[in-house]
């Protein structure tokens, strides 16, 4: 614009030469702008490159030629309305130059074979070569339009990218963490229901014990760790809760480490364990079995250890149910601890399963 | 009723066995722990009505029905486990939430009691084989059903298993075809040939077929050829 701008303020008043090259500009911005529209609402960001790159140059020798056509318009009006002003305007730009000492018939003849060269096919190039260089204009400009649909596009994609994987993330995080099985909190309700007739004190200290629980499962979630002391606590009033569904079936006793009960642990954990021995082992044994829980603390690592009678079942049947709950703990230890924490399940010997936990102390040299 | 309780739970039995005290129509024949313990007690009691839990040490309440042969009326318990009930949804079934609330445990009575009461008016004679109005339970894959025997048109051989023909399913079950039919009233079901045995009230009519033998149509749609030898014993059952 601003070439053909200067371009025709060589030949035209230069306020002309204005008025005009900005009534270009608003065809241009018009032309451009129902392009756009047209080209959202066919969706042609989605397409493929090569069909993309066809329909661009077709669109834009469309575009060439409106706005070609729209100026050529404009130019003849300026021209018409020049001309009015001066009647020799167009003999100024196009006419050649008044040269003294010529006589006027010479003059005029001269003017006739100057006039005389714009032949149709002249005018006719000339005005293909002005829609050619419009195209040039919607080619790069559409170049440009795409070019940032493109880079917007590429950025959304990304965002949306870290999104999902955030997402992912969090659901991972949340699916392990532990609960308490629904199952087991009715059952215990229900039995409960049962006791206040035939032990109301019983009765009472249970309705604690399955508040502490809850409170402690409702709690936790804002924790990354407690200490062992609390979780210990839960895993008391959890198997107190049992014990009332179980009756003699489940025995259970601690072997704790006193100097362990403030070493931080994350919640859950060992209550965890404790609930799989259940419900994998004392749950299906008819005569019911027992469930020890120990922790023994040395210089580098606290170690945990839930034993039940049993046996592992081997990799076939339903040890893969049991796999989850394990599989989750543990994953949450890497997560907290990196590869310096382990747990295992093991057979203990041929009526034991032992379940541990290792957990490094904190370096308090740090 | 005569009423059998199985919960492993022994205080959840005894919550249970209290609520059913206020209903007259309930008596507690007897409670079991487990479902081995409940199947010897079907067996001795003869209960009219179950109410059994389903998850339970060892062998959940489903497998209890699988091993019976004639299932009474069940009531389920459960305390948490609509996964496990959806099973039914294509039957009315009654299941209760622990802990029990006396209402719906009132309904859920109600309904049994009108149910048995029927079935005792339609049958009077019985005898030791299985009735059309007795109900079997059937379990296939994800699906269960207590289906009444009347509306069995079929019992089909199907390798090593007999698929069953009602409404619109067929779901198979682990008995052979020779112990159905040592089971099954022979007033009702008739061995067409090795292969099946139909339900004689679901004939939709009988064509002669290739040497003496029978084509039957049941209403279902199914075409049922007997074999030679069994016209004769179709038409001596079916002539007067």
């Amino acid at each position: 614009m601003i070439t053909s701008f200067f371009a025709m303020v060589m030949l035209i008043p230069p306020g002309l030469a204005i008025l005009a090259n900005v009534i270009f500009i608003f065809i241009g911005v018009l032309v451009s702008h129902l392009y756009r529209l047209y080209v959202k609402k066919k969706n042609w960001k989605t397409l493929k490159i090569p069909k993309l790159v066809v329909r661009v140059l077709f669109a834009s020798i469309i575009q060439g030629a409106v706005q070609g056509i729209l100026s050529i318009m404009v130019i003849v009006a300026v021209f018409s309305i020049a001309m009015k002003a001066n009647p020799d305007f167009l003999q100024t730009i196009f006419g050649p130059p008044q040269i003294d000492g010529i006589d006027p018939e010479m003059q005029k003849k001269i003017s006739e074979a100057t006039l005389a060269q714009f032949t149709p096919s002249k005018i006719f190039i000339s005005l293909l070569s002005f829609l050619v260089s419009f195209g040039v204009y919607f080619v790069s400009w559409s170049a440009l339009y795409f070019a940032y649909q493109y880079l917007q596009r590429a950025r959304e994609v990304e965002i949306e990218k870290w999104k999902l994987s955030a997402s992912v993330k969090d659901a991972e995080l949340s699916a392990l963490k532990a609960q308490i099985n629904p199952h087991f909190i009715f059952n215990s309700l229900n039995n409960i229901r049962s006791l206040v007739i035939e032990d109301s004190d019983r009765a009472r200290d249970s309705i604690t014990h399955l508040s502490d629980l809850l409170r402690f499962s409702i709690q936790f979630d804002q924790f990354e760790k407690v200490s062992l002391d609390k979780e210990l606590a839960v895993v008391k009033d959890y198997l107190n809760l049992e014990a009332i569904q179980l009756e003699e079936r489940l025995n259970y006793h601690f072997d704790l480490d006193k100097g362990a009960n403030e070493i931080e642990v994350p919640p859950m954990i060992v209550q965890t364990l404790v609930e799989n021995a259940i419900k994998h082992s004392i749950n299906e044994l008819p005569n019911g079995g027992e469930i020890i829980v120990e922790s023994k603390l040395n210089h580098e690592y606290l170690n945990i250890y839930v034993k039940n009678t049993g046996q592992l079942k081997t990799k076939t049947s339903k040890n893969n149910r049991r796999g989850i709950g394990i599989n989750n703990s543990r994953e949450r230890l890497r997560l907290l601890y990196g590869q310096k924490a382990t747990l295992n399940v093991e057979n203990l010997n041929e009526h034991m399963v032992c379940a541990s936990i290792k957990i490094p102390l904190e370096d308090k040299s740090l | 009723m005569k009423t059998l309780v199985v919960d492993d739970s022994r205080l959840a039995r005894n919550e249970l066995k209290r609520l059913l005290k206020e209903f007259d129509k309930v008596q507690i024949a007897g409670e079991a722990a487990s479902v081995d313990e409940a199947l010897e007690k079907v067996v001795e009691l003869k209960p009219d009505l179950i109410f059994l839990d389903i998850q339970m040490p060892g062998k959940n309440g489903f497998q209890l029905l699988e091993e019976l042969e004639s299932v009474p009326e069940v009531i389920f318990s459960t305390a948490y486990d609509e996964h496990a009930l959806k099973a039914f949804e294509y039957n009315a079934l009654d299941y209760l939430v622990k802990p029990v609330q006396k209402e719906r445990l009132a309904g859920a009575v109600a309904k049994v009691f009108d149910k048995i009461q029927k079935k005792k008016e339609q049958a009077e004679n019985e005898d030791d084989k299985l009735t059309i109005n007795d109900q079997v339970f059937v379990k296939d894959g994800e699906k269960c059903w207590f289906v009444q025997l009347s509306e069995i048109r079929l019992f089909e051989v199907s390798g090593n298993y007999t698929t069953v023909y009602f409404d619109n399913s067929k779901p198979m079950i682990t008995r052979t075809l020779n112990y159905l039919e040592s089971r099954l009233d022979d007033k009702t079901f008739f061995r067409a040939n090795r292969q099946q045995i139909i339900n004689l009230k679901w004939i939709e009519r009988i064509e002669p077929w290739f040497s003496g033998s029978l084509r039957i149509y049941l209403k279902g749609g199914e075409e049922i050829d007997v074999s030679r030898r069994q016209t004769l014993k179709f038409k001596d059952i079916m002539s007067f």
